[in-house]
């Protein structure tokens, strides 16, 4: 066999082992804006765009790499209502520069044009980078994949030197008492915050002031200076911010100030705990498995409890060992970033040792030892194999220059 | 005679009274009723009355770090009627083990638990002919292929690790599943089940009966042990499995119900999500 004949075996055998639902589709994801100059220690947005071509997608997820010596990614969301319920395995990693953001929809699924998320990143120094969406993204129908990665782009980000403030104008700044944290998730959904410019020597003629959900914006709504405050009642989940800027008499103002609030008045998704037995003898362990989803400000941590204890927060899956023989209610809280909690709990029922239980036949069954040590084998397969294949690569090395002689 | 010492006195009234002050809950009226509900709870005395209702079961206890302590409790109790199927219950309350009509011999009803748990068949079928007579015939063929029940004959996939199978055999036949006999009960003369552990992936079986003539050829079962959430059996839980499960929201179709309980939603989700990126 040729070399080419063989390299097209190779690839072909290759080509037969992949993913069964790579299949590619017409679907789409994109970022938008393509461009975006921002100042440094500014807050932006990129949006995430999906189109569903027809594909009928009902779940998507965009991964997301950025420098993170240039940017800090604030917040990742679901925006738009194409895709309303946050997937599993989302979040973001501000060391390694990554976002996941994953969507579904328990409606119609998405046919044409619609918003998957918004990230949004604080600039952190002067020069230019970029925000991309990778290849491994996905557009899902009903368990296939339907994405064309032809379409993946990424942004370029330029970050400047930061606005200069107008001669003779002070700086303004903002405190909200309900919101003390600007990082912090509160379920406090009514906002009381004040304001004072520090600095300047011109006086205050009024205050420009709005409340939204955009990072950067010029505030509209205009107020008296007798008025360094606002009162905002009812406001729903999301991260919002407060915009306000100071104007002077001469016609000059100062920069505006955005302020993040955080609200998250929603508990976590419901949550059904199992236990890999719910039956056992003493000194079985017994694992209790947990997990849900948060819409909001996402799953901060879980905690357990045994027969009415104290919470203490755990991690899936849970391992008890050297349980006693009695019964044990657990019980399984989820709490979301702003402290709302969901529970749900699961009994497992311990019996005494020689105690026999009606167990399937084959479950005590021992695993073989090839099946619990297949990896192990298997390095040591591969490393046998280096280890002959190098043995026969030196020795016809030394049978050539022998016989070079 | 000598009298009596009267100092030993308050020696014997402490005997008398210790164990009654140990139990005591004092300047409170403390009732149990055992009547109510069996869930295990801890509760403190604190002035008052106080009820507990319901069993007081086994053990309190709180959890630390990566391990728990245990703060007090004792005396287990296997009741029936506490949802658990314990030692030398056939069933409790809607646990069935697994077990129905059809794989107790009957053609048809609803397998009900009855309050001394055991199973109650009284509300199961045969239908129509067959019935009494018979005894034991002189047998002069080998058996035929063991049976596989229709009501689980189709079954594909199943998210438990544990699978009961049962059908029919020639009357008076042994069935073994895979060569092995272990386990394999008859419920009527004519009648097999056995319950199997299965392990990931695909599980084939080969059930044959046999008697004194013989043995018969294997019937084959297979069952595909799906991972909670991998309904792609890719072997990972994934954001393909998790599209293929909001197709199936709000129906019964088992595929998503990985806790069947008849609907798929939020609890179904929570399930799948405790597995999210496993592999088997």
């Amino acid at each position: 066999m040729s070399k080419i004949s063989l390299a097209l075996f190779i690839v072909s055998i290759l080509s037969c082992v992949g993913s069964p639902v790579s299949a590619a589709g017409f679907a789409t994801l994109s970022l938008s804006p393509g461009q975006s100059n921002v100042g440094e220690g500014e807050t932006f947005q990129v949006f995430i765009f999906a189109q569903g071509n027809q594909e009928a997608i009902d779940t998507a997820r965009a991964y997301i790499s950025f420098d993170p010596d240039f940017l800090l990614a604030t917040d990742a969301s679901l925006t738009g209502g194409a895709f309303p319920r946050t997937s599993p395995g989302s979040g973001i990693n501000n060391t390694k520069g990554e976002i996941s953001i994953g969507g579904f929809t328990l409606g119609d699924p998405l046919d044409e044009s619609g918003t998957l998320a918004t990230l949004t990143f604080t600039a952190l120094k002067t020069g230019t980078t970029e925000i991309a969406l990778l290849p491994n993204s996905h557009m899902i129908s009903n368990g296939e994949e339907r994405i064309d990665t032809s379409w993946l782009n990424s942004v370029e980000v330029m970050i400047e030197d930061a606005q200069a403030v107008q001669e003779g104008a002070g700086t303004l700044s903002i405190t909200c008492d309900s919101h003390p944290d600007v990082n912090v998730w509160y379920t406090e959904n009514s906002v009381y915050c004040t304001w004072e410019v520090e600095g300047g020597e011109k006086a205050i003629e009024s205050y420009g002031v709005s409340i939204d959900q955009n990072p950067d914006i010029n505030p509209t709504q205009e107020v008296t200076t007798a008025t360094a405050s606002l009162e905002q009642y009812d406001l729903g989940d999301a991260l919002w911010y407060l915009h306000v800027k100071g104007f002077y008499e001469d016609g000059t103002e100062t920069l505006t100030a955005h302020y993040p609030i955080h609200i998250d008045t929603i508990p976590p998704n419901p949550i059904f705990p199992t236990v890999s037995l719910e039956q056992a003898i003493v000194g079985e362990p017994v694992e209790l498995w947990f997990g849900t989803t948060d819409d909001g400000s996402g799953i901060a941590y879980y905690e357990v409890a045994i027969n009415g204890g104290i919470y203490i927060p755990q991690t899936s899956p849970f391992v008890l060992t050297d349980l006693e023989e009695g019964t044990y209610l657990f019980q399984v809280g989820a709490v979301d970033y702003a402290g709302n909690g969901m529970y749900g709990s699961v009994s497992t029922r311990v019996y005494p040792e020689g105690t026999e239980l009606d167990r399937p036949v084959g479950a005590d069954k021992e695993v073989s030892i090839w099946k619990s040590n297949q990896w192990i084998f298997v390095g040591a397969g591969v490393i046998v194999l280096l280890l002959i294949g190098g043995g026969i690569f030196i020795a016809a090395r030394r049978h050539k220059t022998i016989s070079q002689f | 005679m000598k009298k009596p010492s009267f100092s030993m006195l308050p020696l014997v009234f402490t005997c008398l009274l210790f164990p009654l002050t140990v139990w005591a809950v004092t300047g409170t009226t403390y009732e149990i009723d055992p009547s109510g509900d069996t869930d295990a709870t801890h509760h403190n005395v604190t002035g008052g009355t106080y009820t507990v209702e319901g069993s007081v079961n086994p053990i309190a206890g709180n959890v630390s770090g990566s391990s728990y302590n245990i703060l007090s409790g004792s005396a287990l109790r296997y009741v029936c009627g506490d949802g658990f199927i314990d030692p030398g219950e056939s069933c409790d309350g809607s646990q069935l083990d697994s077990q129905t009509c059809a794989s107790r011999g009957f053609d048809r009803g609803t397998l009900t638990c009855s309050s001394s748990c055991t199973f109650d068949t009284s509300a199961c079928e045969s239908g129509g002919g067959g019935g009494g007579g018979g005894g034991s015939s002189s047998l002069t063929t080998a058996p035929s292929e063991p049976d596989v029940d229709e009501e689980i004959v189709d079954t594909e996939f199943i998210y438990d690790d544990a699978f009961t199978l049962f059908g029919d055999r020639t009357s008076g036949a042994t069935i073994k599943v895979d060569g092995d006999d272990e386990g394999v009960t008859y419920p009527s003369t004519t009648t097999w089940e056995v319950e199997i552990a299965l392990e990931y992936g695909l599980n084939t079986f080969g059930i044959t009966a046999t008697n004194t003539r013989g043995t018969s050829d294997a019937t084959v079962f297979e069952i595909y042990y799906r991972l909670i959430g991998d309904l792609t059996e890719d072997g990972e839980v994934s954001d393909y499995d998790l599209s293929r499960f909001v197709r199936l929201w709000g129906t019964d179709d088992a595929e998503g119900d990985f806790n069947t309980d008849g609907t798929i939603d939020d609890y179904d989700f929570s399930m799948m999500v405790a597995r999210w990126g496993q592999e088997v």
